[in-house]
């Protein structure tokens, strides 16, 4: 059976239950318990995973690709060549800000067992510095956007990274720095629970 | 079809290693310097808005964006031989791979731009590699516990995760100071291995490089 581990880390649970929102269904959950996470994955991995008896899948990309072959007839990746480039793209870009929250985040996450930076560094405000201006050029695509989605009529894993990384930014208080106004668009034409859950 | 390409920067370095593993014919290309403003020209942008490289041009017009969107396309126009794995395994294991290299070098290269003098426009933030290295060590632990004692990422020939790797490491080893972690061995061999595979395109960075990278990134004291 396919299973998501998920880390407690709110960045991924984000990610989790975006990909659900994008099948329609929950993908069934792996115990959230290090050794589980240590039999299957490299014992100082503390990231998002599909387990599905062989070789554990890791990185938000290669669990999308894994997803579309999983189910096919969701096409979450696009349906034709040019669509699926266009897909991957998008994702390409928006996984980029989504790390930066991640880097921009390590200060409260406790998993890494080393001091981390103090306050007033500066560094948290410098990492997300790299966030605006990478979201205005998802911006620039997304006000290009003729269909429902960023990419088509149903939900690709674009959308889903896209709902994760609002959420992730939500959690940290920048959530309205993100959005501009073809992303407002399409968070309220998409989020409110159709299918994702946008909180801003 | 035709190829936007910069060749001296990492990215657009992994669609030219995968074209030269992958044997295709040659595609048209043209060099675009990304430090000298040549992708924000109206033409330029009207293919990508988002200035970057590479672009593949199709035949009837699309401008695909993103070396790993480029790759994917150009599998699933070419499918042999194939260089996102044989098999569901060897698949799903390019995917791991090709997703760690692009997470490492953002993690490293992120780090890197606000922690280094000579790469940061500003004062540099040396907290931050306090906190964020332990990401791109831990990706790279992952990469080189995925690959096994394989010669390449996924398996015993080059594939794609291989191209979205090693030009990240080429990269940084010229221009960052990059050393691999001393108990990674084998991602050193792996790195060796990539670099005399036929075909296997040498970094080549001219006097100008440098001086155009610091105007375009960095400061001078």
């Amino acid at each position: 059976m396919m299973q998501l581990l998920v880390p407690s880390w709110y960045p991924y649970q984000c990610l989790g239950r975006a990909l659900d929102e994008m099948l329609g269904e929950p993908l069934a959950r792996a115990p959230a318990d290090a050794n589980v996470a240590a039999e299957h994955v490299g014992e100082h991995w503390q990231f998002i995973a599909l387990l599905d008896g062989g070789e554990p899948v890791l990185g938000t990309t290669a669990i999308g690709e894994a997803l579309d072959r999983r189910y096919p007839t969701r096409r979450i990746i696009g349906i034709d060549p040019i669509g699926r480039a266009e897909v991957r793209a998008h994702v390409s870009r928006i996984e980029e800000m989504f790390w930066c929250l991640v880097m921009a985040d390590m200060p409260d996450h406790p998993g890494f067992g080393r001091p981390l930076w103090n306050d007033g560094s500066g560094a948290r405000e410098r990492m997300l510095e790299e966030v605006p201006w990478r979201m205005d050029t998802i911006e620039l695509f997304a006000a290009k956007r003729t269909t429902r989605f960023l990419s088509g009529e149903l939900p690709s894993i674009a959308d889903a990274f896209l709902a994760a990384l609002l959420n992730t930014a939500a959690h940290q208080g920048i959530g309205p720095l993100l959005l501009r106004p073809s992303l407002q668009r399409w968070a309220a034409e998409n989020g409110q629970g159709r299918p994702f859950t946008i909180n801003t | 079809m035709r190829l936007s390409m910069f060749d001296p920067v990492p990215v657009p370095r992994k669609v030219g290693l995968y074209l030269a593993l992958k044997g295709l014919p040659p595609i048209e290309t043209e060099q675009f310097n990304i430090f000298l403003g040549e992708t924000r020209t109206p033409e330029f942008l009207a293919r990508n808005p988002a200035a970057t490289v590479p672009v593949l041009e199709t035949d009837d017009g699309h401008a695909i964006v993103e070396s790993f969107a480029i790759m994917h396309y150009l599998e699933d126009l070419y499918p042999d031989p194939p260089m996102r794995g044989a098999s569901e395994e060897e698949r799903r294991r390019v995917d791991t791979q090709a997703a760690l290299a692009k997470e490492f070098y953002y993690y490293y290269a992120c780090t890197t731009v606000h922690t280094t003098a000579y790469l940061s426009r500003r004062n540099p933030v040396q907290a931050i590699d306090l906190a964020a290295a332990p990401l791109w060590r831990i990706v790279l632990e992952q990469i080189s516990h995925v690959m096994e004692d394989r010669p390449f990422l996924a398996g015993v020939q080059p594939t794609m995760a291989d191209c979205m790797l090693y030009p990240m490491f080429e990269y940084t080893l010229a221009v960052y100071g990059f050393t691999f972690p001393p108990h990674l061995k084998a991602l050193g061999r792996w790195y060796d291995r990539v670099a005399a595979l036929p075909g296997c395109p040498s970094l080549l960075l001219d006097e100008s490089f440098h001086d155009q990278l610091m105007a375009a990134h960095g400061r001078r004291f």
